[in-house]
């Protein structure tokens, strides 16, 4: 007659299981291992201890994994990523120098007229200066990363990466510098009547560029 | 220029079981006893030697049959070497410290 196993044993198994499950393909055959182990233990709370280690070792290695190896991108996933980080950007840009805002072309006394001479006029000036020089980091972007989606290659040098990440992040922060010292803390609460445009001008142009940028970077240094 | 990472105090304990016995074949149970070290901190080190080829490891039958085999370690030469340089060098026997020079 064949014995049952105990409920100890059943559960210590069950949780090997679970240790195999969490083990990488890589390192399955260490599943094989502890199981080993398991079937020479006599007793049931040294075998549940075993076991429950067992787990653990698993999900270290899964964390391991997660962050040690190279994540393989598909291009079909890459480009929308691209377009919906650099595009917006791209888009300050235009507006900058050709559509509604034109400040390349804006004139001097125009300038002084309606900006600078308006209660923090001076700050909103720098803030739209930045704007246009972050918003030309757009189609920069855009370049690099059409260079890793068709040609596989790097989009640029390091400094040129480093201006991809940091140049958004730059604009972004002094953004939120100019909107804090205009309209004080309570300008960043969700209740502010123009919160939406706000956080989601800093969501398309500053955070989302530079995520891409250091994706684009993380890429390349992978290869 | 490579730099050699300094390895974890359980590391060090599991290297310092492995080099006592070199030549004997140990399994994860009984390393684990001896060590102190739950499976769950025994298994990740025991890849990572491995990995590096530090670690030899086989399939074991047991002595009785009828028992499901198991898998076993010993270090490997280059293991063994790098033991060597991880571990601390045996200290000298225990001697009453020298007299400091007092004042005259």
């Amino acid at each position: 007659m064949k014995v049952q196993p105990s409920t100890g044993r059943r559960l210590a198994a069950a949780l090997l299981r679970v240790a195999r499950g969490l083990l990488p393909q890589s390192r399955r055959h260490w599943a094989q291992a502890m199981q080993a182990e398991l079937d020479h233990l006599g007793n049931d709370q040294d075998a549940l201890r075993w076991a429950l280690g067992c787990v653990v070792a698993g999900a270290k290695e899964r964390i391991n994994g997660m962050f040690g190896d190279k994540l393989k991108v598909s291009r079909w996933i890459l480009v929308p990523e691209m377009l919906l980080c650099f595009v917006p950007l791209s888009f300050l840009c235009w507006d900058s120098v050709a559509a509604g805002s034109r400040m390349v072309r804006a004139h001097g006394e125009a300038l002084h007229e309606h900006v600078v001479r308006h209660a923090d006029g001076t700050l909103a000036l720098i803030t739209v200066i930045a704007g246009t020089i972050a918003g030309a980091l757009g189609p920069l972007g855009l370049i690099g990363s059409s260079r890793v989606v068709v040609a596989a290659r790097a989009p640029g040098s390091r400094w040129f990466g480093a201006l991809l990440i940091g140049g958004p992040l730059l604009y972004g922060l002094l953004t939120l510098t100019a909107r804090l010292a205009t309209a004080g803390p309570g300008a960043f609460g969700l209740d502010a009547p123009d919160s939406f445009d706000f956080w989601s001008g800093i969501l398309l142009l500053s955070a989302l560029p530079a995520l891409g940028a250091a994706h684009l970077q993380s890429l390349s240094a992978a290869r | 220029m490579t730099r050699e990472r300094r390895c974890s105090d359980q590391t060090l304990t599991l290297l310092a079981a492995l080099t006592q016995q070199p030549r004997v074949w140990r399994h994860g149970y009984e390393l684990s006893s001896e060590t102190g070290l739950k499976s769950g901190t025994l298994y990740p080190i025991l890849m990572r030697l491995s990995d590096r080829g530090l670690l030899d490891s086989k399939w074991m039958p047991h002595e009785r049959g009828g028992r499901p085999a198991r898998h076993v370690y010993r270090l490997t030469a280059q293991g063994m070497a790098f033991a060597r340089l991880q571990l601390p060098a045996p200290g000298p026997a225990v001697r009453s410290p020298a007299p400091r020079p007092g004042p005259a």
